[in-house]
């Protein structure tokens, strides 16, 4: 009997294993198109339960758009190709252009303007989108392909409207296979001024890496603005790639104005330490000329060139810069709490196996569908096993950060849409739900992305009539 | 079945030396670009563009060390679980063989984390590599003995 089990068990044993991987991979198959309705489970985050069935999503987000009588203010047309592109520098590299150059043109609004950009596909075989990154547009205007809009094939366009109705430093990128598109150059600056002017001149440090090349401005290597001796400068760091940067500043001390857009309340003077600006991140630095804003490994020169300063040892902690202010609203009584825990485990994400990120321990599609109720305040605890880093970015909304492991903030309010998350950390933060939608909540490395590490935040009794997969859409 | 099995921990062996193979040509590579003046920094890695000799390198260990030798190591235990009644002790180290791996992959995960895994990394690959052999010693044993068929 003895003999017989042990012949008979490996057996049985075999034939489990084959029949639960065949069945997991069965299971992970992902249909030709899919709606992100259909991706996974509802999390409530203890909210109430979406009021029945009948009528449950009764708004098109083709619906939720700027005022359709008002005119424009700001009027763009940008172009987009995928062709070899000049860099400012000279250096030829593959890629995408839009109105013929990478990065685009810098879109600049006024804060409350109108602005309307028609977006045309020239020469894109996989069609493209354009996403205001930061920018609390109308859904219907986010740019995701296959959840707000179908990619504009070649030769077709669309129109983007939307009132730019917060000051601050936001960029545009194409969200159809964007891990491709963005790292390609498919991207520009929007930036939005107050309505009184700032009382310093602003420039950019838009940061990205073409063909292995770290550029600034889309010269490689470093980019001069002129400045007078003395004159303070507004610098406005974007970090358009897929990790990190650290930012400091050689010649002068500096203050940090801004985060992802937002002013931080009373910045005082850094001289010993650097800003992490993560991955679709920005930073404003106020510098006084001459200085260099060192962006690890490329840099922008303003005014006359000074020698330039080691990486400070130290990170600026944002959890305490600055002095305390209102937040609007009292994150410590939410309507909703939720969990993003990312991790990493073996299994199959459409028939593929491998080691993927996981969100709540359950794989792409088979993740946390965030549901929330219009004026529903939500605090939302993010925290990282996986190992690896993590930009985590929010579509359509701002949500201030209130702890890092545990550690409360004391300074000025953080808003932010893209929050580095490191492995082994935990942020909570929270926001109010004002801007109703199907929200693409995502890690800014897009290829974690295109790989799974994608949820969505749904407020009850929205609907998409947009399908992944379906007209070409492949927002990662 | 026994054939399969002996055959599977032969190329679980090689694979452990590919590995090492790739990781130093990977690592020669980035020290040779680094000291030519280049600077790595967080973007460049994640940006996946870099170009030097070697790079390729740290592909092939991710891809063969995530992906191949953990799929090799699966059927591996499925072959070595029905080989068992050929094979007494397959088995059992197809599940050791297993379990190596699947701890490898843990530690080559973590280490970049807590970077002080690294040299356990090293060691379990090792591992991997003495106790690939002994199975492939132990299975060509078992068919040096059989009685041969007529």
């Amino acid at each position: 009997m003895t003999r017989r089990l042990r012949t008979l068990l490996p057996l049985a044993l075999a034939v489990a294993l084959v029949l639960g991987l065949g069945w997991m991979w069965q299971q992970s198959r992902l249909p030709g198109s899919y709606s992100v309705m259909d991706m996974g489970y509802d999390d409530l985050g203890g909210g109430p339960s979406m009021a029945g069935m009948a009528g449950m999503h009764d708004v098109s987000l083709t619906s939720l758009v700027a005022d359709p009588q008002r005119s424009a203010d700001v009027t763009v047309t940008l172009t987009a190709r995928k062709e070899r592109l000049r860099l400012a520098s000279g250096e030829q590299v593959d890629g995408y252009t839009v109105n013929g150059s990478s990065p685009g043109p810098t879109i600049r609004a006024v804060e409350g303007q109108l602005v309307q950009v028609t977006l045309v596909n020239a020469s894109v075989p996989d069609g493209v989108t354009l996403h205001w990154h930061g920018v609390e547009v109308p859904n219907a205007e986010d740019g995701v392909a296959g959840v707000t809009q179908d990619a504009v094939a070649r030769g077709g366009s669309y129109t983007y409207r939307f009132v730019a109705n917060h000051a601050g430093t936001f960029w545009y990128h194409s969200h159809q296979v964007s891990h491709a598109q963005v790292r390609g150059g498919l991207l520009g600056a929007l930036v939005v001024t107050p309505r009184a002017p700032l009382p310093t001149r602003d420039v950019l440090a838009l940061s990205h890496v073409y063909g292995g090349q770290l550029t600034v401005n889309g010269h490689v290597g470093s980019d001069t603005v002129p400045a007078r001796p003395g004159e303070h400068v507004r610098v406005r760091v974007l970090n358009t790639d897929n990790g990190s940067l650290r930012a400091w500043v050689s010649g002068s001390p500096y203050r940090l104005l801004a985060m992802d857009g937002y002013d931080l309340h009373g910045p005082t003077e850094v001289t010993d330490r650097s800003v992490l600006v993560t991955a679709g991140g920005r930073a404003d630095l106020e510098v006084v000329a001459p200085a260099r804003v060192e962006l690890g490994g490329s840099h922008l020169v303003v005014g006359a060139d000074v020698p330039a300063l080691p990486q400070p040892a130290r990170t600026l902690d944002l959890l305490g810069y600055g002095t305390p202010a209102p937040l609007g609203f009292d994150p410590d009584h939410p309507d909703r709490r939720f969990r993003y825990s990312v991790g990493r485990r073996p299994g199959f994400v459409d028939g593929k196996p491998g080691m993927w990120w996981s969100i709540n321990g359950h794989l792409f599609p088979d993740v946390p569908m965030f549901v929330v109720a219009e004026g529903d305040v939500v605090r939302m605890t993010i925290s990282n096993h996986s190992r690896a880093t993590h930009p985590m970015h929010l579509h359509g909304h701002h949500a201030v950060v209130l702890s890092r492991n545990g550690t409360r903030a004391t300074g000025s309010p953080w808003w932010a849409d893209s929050i580095d998350v490191a492995s082994g950390q935990t942020y909570e933060i929270a926001f109010v739900a004002d801007n109703p939608g199907i929200w693409m909540d995502h890690c800014h490395n897009l290829p974690h992305a295109a790989q799974g590490l994608v949820a969505h935040l749904m407020y009850e009794g929205v609907r998409t009539p947009f399908r992944v997969g379906h007209e070409g859409n492949d927002p990662e | 079945m026994r054939k399969a099995h002996q055959v599977l921990a032969g190329l679980l062996a090689a694979e452990v030396v590919i590995q090492a193979m790739a990781i130093a040509y990977a690592l020669a590579g980035l020290g040779h670009w680094i000291d030519d003046g280049h600077t790595l920094t967080k973007q460049l890695i994640d940006d996946e563009d870099l170009h030097f000799q070697g790079v390729g390198g740290f592909a092939i260990h991710g891809m063969n060390g995530m992906m191949i030798i953990p799929l090799i190591a699966i059927v591996f235990l499925i072959v070595s679980l029905l080989a068992n009644k050929q094979l007494p002790g397959a088995a059992q180290r197809g599940g050791i063989l297993f379990g190596m791996v699947a701890l490898q992959v843990f530690l080559g995960l973590t280490l970049h984390d807590v970077v002080v895994l690294a040299p356990l990394h090293a060691l379990n690959g090792f591992g991997i590599f003495a106790m690939a052999i002994v199975t492939v010693r132990k299975a060509a044993a078992a068919e040096a003995a059989a009685p041969v068929a007529v």
